[in-house]
């Protein structure tokens, strides 16, 4: 796919989206309004723990702050394209056959699916994530120099095409088994990567950087933004996203091969 | 009456229990949802009170208690309104309620059958608690299920007036992440929060029972607000199916 094509269809997608959103206006109030009480909730959840101490795992409360920030941030780009289209895949683009309507089309499955299915509302969480990290780099007394915030910036868009990839290859799986529906163990992993991951035993931050690499996708752009830049964390992150992308990719490309169709 | 309310949950659980097997993995991805909140807190608190056995417990007997009281009406019931395939569950004989019930029976039967070859070894692991713990842990532990899946029924129903019944389900898990005791036990909060906290069913549905096997809690007064939020989430589940039921249009012909 072109990458100008990209570009128009993804834009094309978001203003049907917000279109049809707009178009029931009390549901859209309901659905920005519910879709900030997850963040919230898990930010009063941070202030408790914060109530009983000074650190966790090594990270102040505005440096947690910053790092739940760049959780909520990643997460309303999943909320909005990914799980839409994760808990779609297994169910009607496997099951029922209607995946052989979009590898008719020119493009990419996974790309015209999840632009298909886009909620535009929900990313009113990255908003809302984009605040709690300013409010964090505040409390905790950092300045933002240009290059941290580009750096931050270039985190966050490789984050979103790790998870992206992550995403690709759960759903690739119920290719290979139909009954298999990873979406709700997808959003149970991500949730550890709320909290610093060196809240976490060695065995487990392992397993949450390198084999499910969650842990890692909120750190790097806090630590960017926070002017606290590791050479091992970046090393570790890009082989990981690479490998990441590289599972996927193969994973997706022989169970294409496994599908049969069955919308005739 | 009573026998063939009985009959037909017993058979509606089995039904649903061999159809659920079909679903393992499906169901094993529902074992970790419910643990993985548990879990995170666990994590936490065992990385800044690392000294506190009591927290270890804790957090185990949580785990226990999230799986054995999920509930996910808010799926299956409000989906089943929305598409208009309850007015299948209307002709069936007896009250369609205690069907769901069955069903939520059968789901929760599952989430224990596989989370206990893992949960079991882990207590034996963690020890530190008398078989009189145990013993009081499941009659709040059975409270904890009743209420869990009454205050879902209860926003399970709130489709007949709304279209977004799953995300004000999100809101009830959000406040059992903040006030439940998960995201901060009840033992680490000072009065009068915890006795505000204490009397809430976000608490009775989930940090209660835990606390109670853990030795923190007290059970009198523990089972005392289990047993009034049964009461009126059961008076408000059997008022919103009353009122709901006559909104209902249903599809098909």
């Amino acid at each position: 796919m072109k990458l100008f094509s990209l570009g128009h269809l993804v834009a094309y997608s978001i203003r049907l989206s917000c279109v049809r959103a707009i178009s029931y206006r009390r549901d859209l109030i309901a659905d920005l309004a519910l879709s900030l009480i997850g963040p919230a909730s898990a930010l009063v959840g941070l202030i408790m723990i914060f109530s009983q101490t000074d650190q966790l795992g090594g990270w102040s409360f505005g440096e947690a702050l910053v790092l739940l920030g760049m959780f909520h941030v990643l997460g309303g780009f999943k909320a909005a394209l990914l799980d839409p289209w994760l808990g779609w895949f297994p169910v009607i683009a496997v099951r029922d056959g209607a995946l052989d309507v979009f590898l008719l089309r020119p493009g990419s499955p996974p790309v015209l699916g999840m632009l298909a299915l886009i909620r535009c509302a929900v990313l009113v969480q990255s908003a809302f994530g984009a605040v709690t990290a300013t409010v964090g780099l505040t409390a905790a007394g950092e300045r933002v120099s240009a290059s941290s915030a580009v750096l931050c910036a270039v985190a966050l868009v490789v984050g979103c095409f790790v998870m992206f990839f992550f995403a690709k290859g759960l759903a690739a799986l119920s290719l290979f088994a139909a009954s298999l529906q990873l979406d709700v163990f997808f959003g149970s992993v991500w949730q550890f990567g709320r909290y610093p991951v060196t809240v976490y035993s060695d065995p487990v931050r392992v397993v949450l950087t390198v084999v499910l690499p969650v842990g890692a996708l909120s750190v790097l752009p806090a630590e960017f933004l926070l002017g606290q830049f590791r050479y091992d964390h970046f090393g570790i992150s890009v082989t990981v996203a690479t490998v990441v992308m590289l599972v996927s990719w193969s994973l997706w490309r022989s169970g294409i091969r496994r599908y049969s169709g069955v919308a005739a | 009456m009573i026998r063939r309310t009985a009959a037909v949950i017993v058979a509606r659980f089995r039904r649903r229990y061999y159809e659920w097997s079909d679903s393992r993995w499906f169901l094993g991805s529902l074992v970790a949802n419910e643990t993985v909140l548990p879990l995170l807190g666990f994590f936490v608190w065992q990385s800044l009170r690392p000294s506190e056995g009591d927290v270890d417990l804790y957090f185990y007997f949580l785990i226990w208690t999230s799986i054995a009281t999920a509930s996910y009406e808010h799926h299956s019931v409000s989906n089943r309104i929305y598409d208009g395939s309850l007015a299948q569950d209307l002709l069936v004989p007896g009250y369609p309620p205690t069907l769901y019930f069955a069903d939520n029976l059968a789901l929760r039967g599952w989430l224990l059958a596989l989370s206990a070859p893992f949960l079991i070894p882990l207590g034996i692991l963690i020890g530190g608690f008398t078989f009189k713990q145990l013993i009081l842990f499941l009659p709040a532990v059975t409270f904890a299920a009743v209420i869990r899946f009454l205050l879902g029924w209860c926003v399970a129903l709130l489709a007949f007036w709304t279209g977004r019944a799953a995300s004000i389900a999100g809101l009830v898990n959000a406040l059992n992440f903040t006030l439940g005791g998960v995201a901060l036990p009840l033992m680490f909060v000072e009065s009068p929060w915890s006795d505000v906290l204490v009397a809430l069913p976000f608490y009775c549905s989930l940090g209660l029972p835990a606390s109670i096997a853990d030795g923190s809690g007290s059970l009198a007064q523990g089972l005392q607000f289990q047993l009034l939020w049964t009461i009126a989430l059961g008076a408000a589940a059997f008022l919103l199916w009353k009122i709901g039921v006559r909104r209902f249009d249903a599809v098909g012909g």
